[in-house]
């Protein structure tokens, strides 16, 4: 297993890169498409299929769609302009995110729980699987409110989307 | 080579040094560039660094019957979701305003 | 370099992973599956247009080889030979990508369909998956990239609407499609085909009032899914000349048409495993099968495999059939009717149906 992490490590890791640093937003998107198929895939790896398959539902077939739905109708058709690269704060900024990766990274690598996680042996195929099901019925039962409280937030961001997309009627009437 | 594949499986320190590197793109992305959307794509890459090492800890735990690691992943997927959809709904609105996306045009307090 | 020992190593953790055995039978099932779908979509084509034909009163393609059987292989010579011609105002590398993207979901689906029973000793599913549905979904939710970066790469006017008009309708339909499989699996317990086909042994599911809605929510929204006639405004002719294809020629137009029909028989594959039994065999129990039916025994053959196989096929081609017939009979719909469709018919029965399936299970326990 090491070497399919290692690969689709990499893969994600390049194609994020990628996806915040390319000129063309398009690019950006499908760039951006390509590093939640690599996090998939690294939830294969940790065999959670479950979760791969959400990611790959939510993540591409819906955020990624919904973005490139947004740069269709924000830019250009060809989406060549696609902003400055750097604004003046930018230096600072990468400078922070590479700060605060690297002090995680300080952090992991100094910390006894990496270490001694060495010993830990990885899953094996005869552990139980964590089945759908049991993730439904965790679900419905330990996680109900939390679950329920979710759905709200679900409701809640699905009005409030409609209605800052929505343009206003009445200005609608006047101009027309 | 060949050896340290066949003996060596992946650690928990790995999937976390990985996601500690996601989690740094994703805020260069956020902090470096002007356009709303690529800045949204950069929250986006944060978010699923966080659940990689929700489901990292999840998948070394040595319980195998605890999931919390997996509803915390669920969980941040959803409202990933929901802020996407809420954040793209602005970008929309913003540009309908502005007649552009960049984050330095957005500084008109008043509508 | 990196890249030798990694591929050694990505090999051998393949092989301690799955096994010699099992990597060489899974290359074989895909190597078959893969020609057979090939095959099937050329002459699904050689199908749709001898049946437009027919139910127009036209004759259709007849004239090579023995009732036209021989024209697909005429038509691949054609796209083949043709020129190869790149537009000058395209996005190069996405105008190139984007047909190859339309058909691989269209074919990674299959693989998690369970197209037979066993055929010496090996189940006849490339991949048993858990989570078989929900991959499914996930991969076919990959296929609006393809029409959204044809359109967008073909940098033209008509092919933009097109890519526009597929990503808005894809989605709507992916969501009504994805609830209306609820009610299965909340019957079935289990989001695996193959166990799916197997609670079917002796009642399909299509046989029960809330999954026969469930059914009828799923057929038509995969419709629109595989943007087929009542709802095709992402290609539409007499609005957008082709939609996301107008800017396509030669072998790159054939894969976006080869593309569609593989959608088709995915879809049509799709509906037999989950509503009409899969491959089980009306009217006769698995059981029966071992030691024959009298009116079966003429067609039964030494590995009863094969008899399972091909009433898989046979049930597919029934709904390739009804495809067809459908896209030669409706008239297109608009596109506001198409959004009103999806989200205030649909959504709400498909949520309806979940809400009931559940106080019936609850009733029925």
């Amino acid at each position: 297993m090491l070497w399919f992490v290692l690969l689709f490590g990499l893969m994600t890791l390049v194609t994020g890169i990628c996806a915040i640093s390319v000129r063309n937003i398009v690019h950006c998107a499908l760039f951006a498409v390509v590093f939640f198929f690599g996090i998939a895939c690294l939830f294969f790896t940790l065999r959670a299929e479950f979760l791969a398959a959400v990611q790959i539902i939510v993540y591409i077939g819906a955020i990624a769609i919904l973005i490139l739905f947004a740069i269709m109708l924000t830019h250009d058709v060809t989406g060549e302009a696609a902003g400055g690269m750097i604004h003046v704060g930018g230096i600072t900024g990468g400078v922070v995110a590479v700060a605060v990766a690297g002090s995680i990274m300080v952090a992991l690598f100094r910390e006894s729980l990496i270490r001694n996680s060495q010993s830990l042996v990885e899953r094996t195929a005869a552990a139980p699987q964590v089945s759908v099901k049991t993730i439904g019925e965790a679900l419905m039962t330990p996680y109900v409110v939390p679950f329920e409280v979710v759905s709200i937030l679900l409701t809640a961001a699905l009005v409030g989307a409609i209605v800052l997309a929505l343009e206003q009627r009445p200005a609608k009437k006047e101009g027309s | 080579m060949m050896v340290l594949a066949e003996i060596a499986p992946p650690t928990l320190g790995l999937y976390l040094g990985f996601g500690a590197l996601f989690f740094g793109v994703g805020l260069a992305g956020v902090l470096m560039r002007r356009n709303v959307i690529i800045i949204l794509i950069g929250v986006e890459m944060m978010m699923n660094a966080a659940n990689l090492n929700f489901l990292a800890f999840w998948h070394y735990n040595p319980n195998p019957s605890a999931v919390m690691g997996q509803m915390f992943a669920i969980f941040g997927i959803t409202i990933a979701g929901a802020e996407a959809a809420v954040g793209l709904a602005l970008v929309i609105a913003v540009y309908r305003h502005f007649r552009g996306v960049n984050v330095d045009q957005m500084n008109v307090l008043k509508g | 370099m990196m890249t030798e020992p990694m591929i050694a190593g990505l090999w051998t953790d393949t092989v301690s992973f799955f096994g010699v055995h099992a990597v060489a039978v899974v290359l074989l099932k895909i190597a078959v599956v893969l020609f057979a779908l090939l095959g099937l979509v050329s002459y699904t084509v050689l199908a749709e247009r001898r049946i437009s034909a027919f139910i127009q009163d036209r004759l259709g393609p007849n004239r090579v080889g023995w009732f036209g059987l021989l024209q697909p292989v005429a038509d691949s010579f054609k796209f083949l030979l043709k020129e190869n011609v790149m537009p000058a105002h395209v996005n190069r590398i996405y105008y190139v990508l984007a047909p190859c993207i339309a058909l691989a979901p269209a074919l990674l689906t299959f693989i998690v369909i369970p197209f037979g029973n066993t055929l010496a000793g090996e189940p006849m599913v490339i991949a048993n998956l858990n989570v078989g549905v929900l991959w499914m979904f996930s991969i076919a939710s990959l296929g609006v990239y393809g029409i959204v970066l044809g359109g967008w790469a073909s940098n033209s006017k008509y092919p933009f609407l097109g890519g526009i008009r597929s990503s808005a309708q894809m989605i709507s339909y992916e969501i009504s499609m994805g609830l209306s499989l609820i009610p299965v699996f909340m019957h079935v317990g289990s989001l695996n085909l193959t166990e799916i086909v197997n609670a079917q042994s002796h009642r399909w599911l299509f046989l029960h009032p809330n999954l026969f809605l469930a059914f009828l929510i799923f057929m038509i929204s995969s419709f629109a899914e595989t943007n087929r006639l009542p709802f095709d405004l992402p290609e539409s002719e007499q609005e957008l000349v082709g939609g996301y294809h107008t800017e396509y020629g030669s072998m790159k137009f054939a894969l976006f048409f080869l593309a569609e029909y593989a959608n088709m028989i995915t879809a049509s594959a799709l509906m037999v495993t989950l509503f009409f039994g899969g491959w089980q065999v009306p009217f006769a129990l698995p059981e029966s099968l071992s030691h024959p039916v009298t009116w079966l025994a003429p067609f039964v053959f030494q590995p009863v495999g094969f008899v399972y196989i091909l009433s898989f096929f046979l049930k597919m081609l029934l709904f390739l059939g009804v495809f067809i017939w459908i896209r030669w009979t409706l008239p297109r719909f608009r596109y506001d009717q198409l959004m009103n469709l999806g989200w205030k018919v649909f959504l709400p029965m498909a949520l309806a149906n979940v809400f009931v399936m559940g106080i019936w299970m609850a009733l029925s326990v």
